[in-house]
This record gives C-alpha cells, structure tokens and sequence, in this order.
C-alpha cells in the first residue's frame, strides 16, 4: 500500500508557479528522500499535504483516504522550522501537541529522552537553541508512535554529534518499520538513509523511484602507468567497462556499481607489457550525480 | 468543544503577559468606576442639580456598564494578542499540520471571544452590585438588562478585534487600527457619510462599533446625545448581524488562506 500519492498537484503564487504537475507515490515502510535544491518547491509539496497551503489543483491521496480528510494526527511532522509558544516550557508546549493529537499525553517524557531534552525540558522554548529547538520539533513528531513521520529539513541547525544522532533515529524508525518522508538539500544524509528518492528542480518533479535506480552510482577506476599511450592501448582489450576517459595523469574507466574488479585491470594490464603506477577504484558521489539531474 | 477549549486554556494557562494584562484590566475595571463613583460624589456634595453617574439601584447597572465600556479596548487587545501570537510563532500552521481542522481552529477562538466577554461581564456585574449595595443600602434587579446589553457590546469589540486580528496577522497593526477606528475614524466617517452624502442623522448608530455603544448609553445619554437612535430591539438586532458576520469572515479566511 502507499502512504501517499500526489496526482497532478500544482501551486501558484500569483504568476509565480511553486509546484507544476507533481504526481508520485511514496509505499508504506520506504524512507522517502526529496531532494532538491532551495526554493524548487520542496516544502510547499509537504504544505500542501499538511494542508496549511492550498494546491491550485491536482490532488492526493494520504493514507488511503483523499487529502480533504484529516489524516494528519495520525502523522508525525516537522515542517520547514521548529513552531512553539515562546512563553512555554518544552513539556508544556509538547501537552498541547498532544491534546490536539489526542494521544501520546504519556509519552512527553519518553520522546524528550529519546532526543536528549530530558533534562531541559522545564526551561522555556525561547531559551533554547536552534539545535534543542529542532531537536524539541523532532520529538513533538515522535508523539503518539505515528506510522508515518514527515520531515523537512531534520538536522537544520544541528552540530555533527546531533546530526548523526538525527540520522540513527531515522534509521531505527525505520527499523521499526516506519515510513519516513524525508525533504533535504543534505545529499550525504539522502544517501546514507533513503530507499526512495524524488528530485525537484525549480517546480518539476525530475525523477522519483528507489535509491538505487534514480541515483544509478558508477563505479570509477582510475589507472596511470609511465608510459600513458601503452596503457591507453592495453585497455582496449579489457572488457566490462562502459566507457572510458583519458585525464592529465590517468586513465578513468566507468564500470556498472559493482562491476568493477581491480585485480583483473591490474593483470589484464601486466599481460599486455604496462605495469601501473597508479590503481583507485572511486566511487562517483551522490552530489555529482544530484548536480547531473539538476542542472540538465 | 470542550476539547478545544482545553487546548485554549492550555495555551494561556502559564502565559504570564496574558495574566498581568487581564489583571491590570481587572483593577481598571474598579478603578475607572471608583473615579467616577468619587466625581460623582464631589457634585452631591457641592449640592449640584447633576447626577452624571448614578451609583444607586436601579440606575447602577447603566452607569456601570456605560463606564466601563470605555475599556473594553482592553479585552479587545488581548483578543489580538492570542490569535497574532498564533501568527508569529507559526503555531497556527503547526496546530492544523498537529490535527487540528481549520475550522476547530478558528472555532476555538472564537470560543475564547465569548469567554472573555463572559468574564468581563460578569466582573461588570459584581462590581455593579457591589457599588449599588454599599450605595443604595438595598438591592434591585431593575435595569438588570444593562449587564446584558454589556455582554453583547463586549461580543461586538472582542468580534471586531478578532477579524482585525485575523485580516492583519500583526498584532501592533490590528491594535492601532482597532483603537484609532474605535475613537476616532468611526465618530468621522460616520458623521461625514450622514452630513455630506445622506443628509441624515442615522447612519452612524448603525455603525460596528457604535451600535453596541447606543446599546449601552450614559444614563442621560438617550434624552441628549442619542435622541433619534434606534430601538433596543433593532439595535440588538444590528450587533448581532455584526458578531455573525465578523464570525463567518473569520471562519472563511482561516479556512481558504494559505497560512
């Protein structure tokens, strides 16, 4: 079953087009990555999921049921910034969540612990940081064990330490079976969680699917020897890879992930008279490939 | 509906601005009166023909609720407070993303206008029994119908500050504009639109604010300044068009806008 599915959905501002003709489903236990860069409309999508911005038209479906029903309690969410009272403590202001959640009252003190606020959580939200603020944002989602958690922007404002505790929380959210919808400009923090990924550029939906078929990674070995028209010549007769491009001081093959295997070059190499002075399998990273799909 | 007043409550509960600005209005409320109630003494003992402010039965409940309307900017401003605050901090936004309808929304301010004005009439009430017992020595329930007509003017300003509140999303903006039309720009543009376009004298009791203030009239007030007004009946009638209709816009902008 899919959590979510968009068809057709489009946002104007004035003449300003902020989402065109978005369609794509996300299925029950994915962790959902959308990607894009600043302003191609990320947000808006989820707001109008969450139902704060109304879509222009297209519609969607949340849960099985349309988007006019409300779903949302049902959802744990954080979207574009940490929202609270001011005036509040971090407990006080996660009751009211759970009031109108209408569940998860008993959990306040659980969801704090889980994302290290235990101890802060009588001190006001203005006193605290832009990290605490988001981490207290995080929490808020976790109220009631939803099924499905919406982020945007999770580790926004965090340091290191908290951001990979962010993202170790995610994972075993989604251990636990959880789907996760996720929008990051933090390509790193896609690759290292998501099994789904959607990419928005400037309004338009480019690609949505697994990970591994939309973000198709290559595997790069890079070759040098002394005497570069030999090697160059060696590797004619090698086979596997897709293609091949000469650099100042080496040599890079494209393999299919996986394809690779740096022992048959080096030989296939030595028995054609070229002895390697340089042999580096890279990996082509996400933002390379992210930077390809967006600027097409 | 309890529910939603819940989560309200839970809201101001530990809002230490919202309480100091409630209690300073409270002691207005009493001070105000207490001004008056001396002024009026000063012109007794002067043995002046003039009663400006009747503090005895049954004339008390008019003479309180007519003074203490002045300050019904008050709640009005702290009306503002609660749904710009919503504005501000984007806890409208997070309310609707948490699971709360727009509606409810909505709704349970509206909800948090009638309980308001349901304090402020009830304090009006104690303090007009008070006053007329200690001046009186006996006790009516004659002109009782002032505390009503006090609540349904505390619904008008609350309803009024609501909208404002609601068009305008800041709360220094919906405050000036509220105190400036409640003083100033109702009397003109009332009094320019009956001399210069209807050659009349009654479009201005039918203003918003206005009429509930006809409603509620000093107690001499309907024999010199409100002579051609209305009657109670119809003016009942116009603040209650007025709360309605301040309602119904608040409820369709929260609903349709992107918040």
């Amino acid at each position: 079953m899919d959590v979510l599915t968009l068809n057709g959905v489009t946002k104007y501002y004035g003449n300003i087009c902020a989402l065109n003709n978005v369609s794509f489903s996300v299925p029950e236990g994915s962790v959902f990555g959308i990607l894009g860069p600043n302003g191609s409309g990320k947000t808006t999508m989820l707001g109008i999921v969450m139902n704060i911005i109304k879509a222009s038209s297209g519609s969607f479906v949340l849960l099985g049921k349309p988007g006019t029903e409300n779903m949302r309690r049902h959802i744990g969410t954080l979207l574009e910034t940490p929202n609270f009272y001011h005036y509040l403590s971090a407990e006080k202001n996660l009751r009211i969540a759970a009031e109108i959640k209408g569940k998860g009252l008993n959990q306040i003190d659980d969801v704090l612990k889980k994302v290290n606020l235990y101890d802060r959580k009588d001190s006001k939200f203005s006193s605290y940081s832009l990290g605490m603020k988001q981490r207290l944002a995080i929490a808020s989602a976790l109220l009631g064990n939803p099924d499905v958690l919406v982020f945007d922007e999770p580790t926004n404002g965090l340091d290191p330490v908290g951001i990979a505790e962010i993202r170790e929380l995610i994972k075993r959210l989604s251990e636990d079976g959880k789907t996760i919808i996720m929008a990051s400009h933090m390509l790193d923090e896609v690759e290292k969680v998501c099994t789904h990924v959607a990419i928005l550029k400037m309004s338009n939906l480019i690609t949505a699917g697994k990970v591994d078929e939309v973000l198709v990674n290559e595997d790069i070995v890079e070759v040098g020897a002394a005497n570069m028209q030999a090697l160059e010549q060696a590797l004619q007769s090698l086979t596997g890879y897709s293609s091949l491009k000469k650099q100042k001081d080496v040599i890079q093959l494209f393999f299919a992930t996986g394809g690779s295997n740096l022992e048959k070059v080096n030989a296939h190499c030595f028995a054609n008279n070229v002895v390697l002075n340089h042999l580096q399998l890279k990996k082509k990273s996400l933002e390379t490939k992210f930077l390809e799909l967006t600027n097409k | 509906m309890l529910q939603l007043l819940k989560i309200e409550w839970l809201k101001v509960k530990n809002y230490k601005a919202f309480w100091v600005f409630l209690g300073l209005y409270v002691v207005g409320l009493f001070g105000i009166n207490y001004v008056a109630f001396q002024f009026q003494d000063q012109i007794k003992q002067a043995n002046l023909p003039i009663e400006l402010f009747p503090y005895n039965f049954p004339r008390v409940y008019q003479t309180i609720a007519w003074v203490s309307s002045w300050l019904l900017y008050f709640p009005g401003m702290l009306m503002i407070l609660l749904i710009s605050n919503e504005y501000s901090f984007k806890t409208h936004r997070q309310n609707i993303i948490d699971g709360l309808l727009r509606r409810e929304f909505i709704t349970a301010k509206i909800l948090s206008g009638i309980v308001l004005a349901v304090i402020t009439t009830l304090i009006c009430m104690f303090i007009a029994i008070g006053f007329g017992l200690s001046f009186s020595g006996s006790f009516s329930f004659d002109g009782f119908e002032y505390i009503g007509y006090s609540f349904i003017q505390s619904l008008c300003y609350l309803f009024f500050a609501m909208i404002l509140a609601v068009l305008l999303r800041r709360s220094g903006l919906a405050m000036a504009i509220f105190f400036l039309y409640g003083l100033v720009f109702e009397q003109m543009i009332g009094g320019l639109v009956d001399s210069k376009i209807l050659n009349s004298h009654n479009f201005w009791y039918y203003m918003p604010l206005q009429a509930s203030d006809v409603l509620v009239p000093i107690t001499f007030g309907n024999d010199i300044i409100y002579k051609e007004a209305p009657s109670v009946m119809v003016l009942i009638i116009v603040c209650a068009v007025y709360i309605a209709l301040y309602c119904i816009l608040s409820v369709k902008k929260f609903e349709t806008d992107d918040l």
